[in-house]
């Protein structure tokens, strides 16, 4: 009976699995007309591999699992933690191919860096790689926001499916409809709409800064698939540095700051309820740490007289501080800066910034303005406990798409999710400190990687040891994942070993 | 039917310039206490 129920768990896991891959492979075809269309033989065929082998596991998955069943709670957290692992090893194939990476591990590196969008990267030479290869990874980085199994629910599940936990287990928990389905549709809708405004916005910019139009329109594509999906790839070395454009740079702090919104306040506001952006709990508080942190950064770095003027001050200074907010990662400054000029203030500030994160349900990674709202709101309610007389009832409200009262529920899984990164942050803060690197420097990559940011100090490049490049996958997946469905899974995982029926259930 | 579509789209713009300015106005926000700091240390 135990061994029955196992296999048919894992047979309905595999369907699900290769149901993602099959999507994931069809992916392919973007980079593949890119580079059929510019006449780069050699790209297409890396292309055309991976979509094989792709499309063929993903295939072989499918037949090998059961369809048609419906997916339980169990089979959506470890579909999507599994499909994930998966997709990040196959979607490797064209970065290996490519001859721009050292070592396949360095290749899964970048791609689960696209895919959690976080930014990081390990490619060498990236001024020199194909448009079809950048296109792969910022085409990676923007499917990953959305998120890929949201691609595949709006793709292939139909409205009896479970989807609701493949939902969940990505890490975004909100409904903008009452069916899944509708939901990951209206989350491509919104990021379709943006992302035939905001390339036409960043092309026109793109042309006047000096790129001819051909080029100007992938470079601007690019750019805004990773500003929208807070990813922070770019497809230069030096990020936004290498505009040198204040233009640029405000139009991508836009796009950025929008994309880290979340995705049931954009339905909420294009549908015209538009005040809720000056009401919701979440805008609120990122409004509020956006400020604070915004003070002590601008406090390190005119006290250490870092840059010469308010022009420099906010183009260096703010602009990386609401890339780390927003868990962008876009730069205006080299990595080393953070390190020789910047200071500990200002440094420490960042950090924290990248933490915090963007909204919940959003492109976004980090602890979530909700939670960090939430927590605020608990200790607010605490506070008025204390000062009452024990007998009283203290009711805490906060706004958040209506008026709400906050629950115990609400306050413990914040402070469960929370309380997850931080010592996933650690983790990855102490291999960084193992593996040689200076203390603030581990710190501060490691809440890079959690957070999903993408701002480096340097410590992320092909040279670092194979098991920091590991522990920062597994840091970017967690964090991306937002834990549920990697615990779910490693519960499942231990049930399978012990063969213990009720763990499973 | 035309004009639900009218309303929509009208809805969607509004929208869409609501959360461009909301991002502008975070902007300022965060360049307000940039220049405040300037002027208290600088």
């Amino acid at each position: 009976m135990s061994k029955n129920n196992s296999l048919k768990d894992m047979r309905i896991i595999l369907y699900y699995t290769g149901e993602i891959l099959v999507g994931v492979a069809l992916l392919n075809i973007i980079p593949l007309l890119t580079a059929l269309i510019e006449g780069d033989a050699a790209s297409a065929a890396d292309f055309t591999v991976s979509l094989g082998a792709t499309l063929t596991l993903g295939a072989g998955l499918a037949l090998l699992g059961t369809g048609g069943t419906r997916a339980g709670w169990k089979h959506g957290m470890v579909t999507v933690a599994f499909s994930w692992l998966v997709a990040m090893i196959v979607a490797a194939i064209p970065h290996w191919l490519s001859g721009h990476f050292g070592s396949y591990l360095d290749c899964v590196f970048d791609v689960m860096s696209g895919f959690t969008t976080t930014g990081l990267t390990l490619v060498q030479d990236l001024d020199h790689v194909s448009d079809s290869l950048n296109m792969w990874r910022h085409l990676l980085t923007f499917v990953g926001g959305q998120g890929i199994v949201v691609l595949a629910l709006a793709i292939f599940t139909g409205e009896g499916g479970g989807g609701y936990d493949f939902y969940v287990g990505e890490g975004k928990d909100e409904r903008l409809f009452p069916s899944v389905l509708h939901t990951a549709k209206a989350i491509w809708r919104i990021s379709l709409l943006y992302l035939v405004l905001g390339t036409f916005v960043m092309w026109i910019v793109c042309i006047s800064i000096g790129l001819n139009a051909g080029r100007g329109f992938l470079h601007a594509l690019w750019i805004f698939m990773s500003s929208w999906s807070t990813g922070g790839f770019a497809p230069m070395s030096q990020s936004i540095l290498y505009y040198h454009s204040r233009l640029f740079e405000l139009v991508t702090f836009i796009f950025f700051v929008i994309g880290s919104f979340n995705f049931a306040l954009h339905a909420a506001v294009l549908k015209g309820e538009w005040k809720e952006l000056l009401r919701n709990l979440e805008t609120m508080s990122f409004g509020t740490t956006m400020s604070l942190l915004s003070f002590f950064t601008a406090w390190g770095l005119v006290k250490f007289h870092v840059y010469p003027n308010l022009v420099a001050l906010i183009s260096k200074g703010f602009y990386q501080l609401a890339s780390a907010h927003t868990t962008t990662g876009f730069m205006t400054i080299y990595p080393q800066q953070f390190v020789t000029e910047w200071g500990d203030i200002a440094i420490l500030a960042v950090i924290i910034a990248m933490m915090f994160g963007g909204s919940a349900c959003s492109t976004a990674g980090g602890f979530k303005g909700l939670r960090v709202g939430i927590l605020f709101k608990a200790l607010i309610q605490d506070t008025k406990r204390l000062l009452r007389p024990s007998s009283s009832i203290v009711i805490q409200k906060y706004h958040y798409h209506g008026e709400r009262s906050l629950g115990e529920q609400q306050v413990r899984s914040a402070a469960l999710v929370v309380l997850m990164y931080m010592a996933i942050f650690a983790i990855g803060a102490l291999a960084g400190c193992m593996a040689g690197y200076p203390f603030l420097l581990s710190v501060f990559e490691s809440a890079s990687a959690t957070g999903n940011v993408g701002l480096t100090v340097g410590i992320s490049s092909p040279s670092m040891p194979a098991f920091l490049k590991i522990v920062y996958i597994f840091n970017m997946w967690a964090g991306r994942l937002e834990f549920m469905a990697i615990l779910a899974s490693a519960g499942f995982v231990a049930s399978l070993f012990k063969g213990d029926r009720h763990a499973r259930a | 039917m035309i004009r639900e579509l009218r309303d929509g789209a009208l809805a969607t713009a509004w929208g869409v310039f609501a959360e461009i300015a909301f991002s502008l106005l975070l902007g300022l926000l965060g360049c307000a206490i940039f220049l405040l700091v300037l002027l208290i240390l600088g």
